[in-house]
């Protein structure tokens, strides 16, 4: 289907590699205005795919990292309290109307936006990532419901502001809580899983140039099996590339068995995971 | 209703009956996007079904099956489908009852309507049997449920165990703030000129808990064991200090077994390994309680909380009760996790009655959705 390969290809030259079912979900996002609930493990590439859409469409990406007790004020918007009360002293002995005052220092000049406002206020076409949803409390997942459905937020002092253009959104969550299912209801879900072997093995020639063929393979070949075990944590992608990077800057032709037993703590990040990995290659 | 559009009301009445919640909406959505995209590759096929009746990574083994089950055959007589598909796509689109393109049409309507009642009456069909994993309770999983229902329903206690991770963090955070101090505000205001511009409150130092695991795994419990074995492995990821002991009418430590063996092989590992099994074999509570207080009573103290796993059928053996008041007097709480159902507490020779008197608090614990809660009671 050409749209999807076109998908692919741009995703492609934007530095991510995308298999036919995450071009599928971003074609039909894409056609349906719908955002994308991206889950996965730690490290798949959660994160970099809505990074390298924003880059594909040539687009700002606003990025709101989402905590633990993140409130409206962090995340929408924002007085600037400091500057209304220099107004209002620089003001002071002007005579002024108070309502007049009270106008000015409640006008756009005076507010903060915070990513969300910031996506939905901009001039032209956003691309808005909400990372790890999951850890926001059930409040502000309400609040965010709103602003999916509707693309408008509504400030009490100012009116409601609605969207000159609706924003690309990507959510990705790390399972850690059931999101609700109004929320789930409005999007794509895109779960990605660590890569078939092949794909493996086209991210690290992407990301690290004069990687060769036979190395890259040889990395892959093993990192598969070491994701066979049953560890605290997988070796994710990113540190994939590590490795891989860790392998040319010491000047390795071949992988042996020594090199991974030297570099697991590159890839791995427990104790016991290396202590794991380390007794099964030596029994091999 | 053609071939295809059946086929994919059938599959979506499937994913309902595991389970599954798909909404109208989510139905609708489904319908259009398979419009828009080409059937060609299977993937695509594939992702536009799982991309938007799917929303939880827990059900994506299920989701599979399902898929197969009903486009195994599919790439074969494919364009065709396709084909129909797209030419009867507004009748389909009507057939949902919720699409806004033919809203507006009255000639449709009474149709419409019918339309709307069948599937109403589908809806309350599938909840009749409604197989939702989470509902499923032990024993009907144990003895006639598939043992691919079993794996199912382990593959979801990860997903507990991530629930409770991520509430016990907040709960964490959230009773962090203890009483004013007033010592650390006074000497704080000194830097703004003796106003209190920053309140301090003292950190509430919170006892960690030791943990003692007791499970019962004999086979009046087998359909029990299993989940039980692997909360107290997740247990083990979550506090400093677990141990944890099986017994059948001996008890002995686990810990280090569970340590060292992935959830999913557990009970057998126990069986073969553990010294549970005394003189008779069969379950013996009143045993098993005493010898786990002779050989390990000497390590409870004031901060362990005793979590018992079991159906507390004595087999007529001599309940012993003095012992588990013994246990309760030493250490904090004791909370027991019965996977029988209220009301047969006490029959036969369920002997929970005696022992609940000794307990801080007793919860039945027949399905996953019963442990959940229980869970995120006590966390």
């Amino acid at each position: 289907m050409e749209e999807i390969k076109l998908i692919k290809e741009k995703m492609y030259r934007a530095g991510y590699i995308c298999d036919d079912g995450s071009a599928t979900v971003l074609f039909l996002a894409e056609q349906l205005h719908k955002p994308i609930l991206v889950e996965g493990p730690a490290g798949v590439g959660k994160t970099s795919i809505a990074q390298a859409f924003a880059r594909t469409k040539e687009l700002p990406l606003i990025r709101l990292q989402c905590y633990e007790g993140i409130d409206e004020a962090r995340a929408l918007y924002e007085w600037n309290y400091k500057k209304q009360l220099l107004h209002i002293q620089a003001v002071a002995n002007q005579n002024l109307d108070v309502s007049e005052v009270e106008k000015e220092i409640f006008s756009e000049d005076f507010l903060l936006s915070r990513p969300l406002l910031q996506a939905i206020t901009s001039a032209g076409r956003t691309c808005l990532l909400i990372d790890e949803i999951d850890k926001v409390d059930f409040e502000f997942e309400a609040m965010l419901l709103e602003l999916l459905s509707e693309f408008q937020v509504t400030l009490p002092e100012f009116g409601t502001v609605q969207a000159h253009h609706i924003p690309f959104v990507f959510l990705t969550s790390n399972a850690t809580r059931e999101l609700s299912e109004a929320l789930k209801r409005r999007c794509l879900y895109l779960y990605l899983d660590f890569p078939r072997a092949e794909i493996e093995k086209m991210i690290l020639e992407l990301k690290v140039p004069h990687l060769s063929h036979n190395l890259s393979s040889q990395l892959v070949e093993a990192l598969h099996q070491i994701r066979q075990m049953n560890l605290r944590k997988q070796p994710s992608i990113a540190e994939s590339i590590d490795w891989a990077f860790s392998l040319l800057a010491m000047g390795r032709e071949d992988i042996n068995s020594d090199f991974i037993m030297e570099t697991l703590n590159v890839i791995l990040k427990y104790q016991e995971d290396i202590n794991q990995v380390r007794t099964s290659f030596a029994k091999a | 209703m053609n071939a295809i559009t059946g086929q994919i009301q059938h599959f979506i009445e499937d994913l309902r009956g595991a389970g599954i919640s798909v909404s109208p909406g989510s139905m609708e959505e489904c319908y259009r996007s398979l419009l828009l995209t080409d059937w060609s590759s299977e993937v695509v096929f594939y992702t536009t079904l799982f991309c938007t009746l799917l929303k939880e990574s827990a059900f994506i083994a299920i989701f599979q099956e399902i898929y197969n089950k009903h486009f195994h055959s599919f790439t074969t007589n494919q364009p065709e489908l396709e084909e129909e598909f797209r030419r009867l796509s507004a009748i389909t689109l009507n057939i949902i009852g919720f699409g806004q393109a033919n809203s507006g049409k009255k000639s449709d309507q009474e149709e419409q309507e019918n339309n709307n009642h069948q599937s109403c009456q589908r809806r309350v069909d599938s909840k009749n049997h409604h197989k939702d994993l989470f509902a499923l309770d032990f024993y009907t999983a144990t003895y006639s449920a598939s043992v691919e229902d079993i794996r199912k329903m382990e593959q979801l206690i990860p997903l507990l165990g991530k629930r409770m991770a991520s509430k016990m963090i907040i709960k964490k955070r959230r009773h962090q703030t203890g009483n004013f101090d007033f010592r650390r505000t006074m000497r704080s205001s000194m830097s703004t000129g003796g106003v209190p511009v920053e309140i301090m409150v003292k950190k509430k130092i919170r006892e960690k808990p030791v943990i003692f695991a007791l499970c019962d795994v004999s086979w009046s419990c087998l359909h029990f064991s299993y989940f039980s074995l692997s909360l107290v492995y997740l247990l083990e990821k979550f506090y400093r200090q677990v141990r944890s002991f099986a017994f059948i009418d001996e008890t002995d430590e686990i810990t280090s077994l569970i340590k060292r063996e992935s959830y999913n092989n557990l009970r057998p590992k126990v069986l073969t390994e553990a010294n549970v099994c005394g003189n008779s074999g069969y379950t013996n509570y009143g045993q098993s309680l005493s010898s786990f207080y002779n050989q390990y009573g000497k390590d409870l103290s004031h901060k362990a909380y005793v979590l018992i796993f079991g159906d507390a059928r004595t087999n007529w053996f001599a309940t012993n009760p003095d012992v588990l008041k013994d246990i309760q007097r030493k250490v904090k709480r004791v909370y027991w996790f019965n996977p029988e159902p209220k009301d047969e507490w006490g029959s036969g020779d369920s002997e929970i009655l005696i022992y609940q008197k000794y307990c801080t608090r007793v919860f039945e614990c027949c399905n996953l959705s019963q442990l959940a809660q229980v869970i995120s009671d006590i966390v």
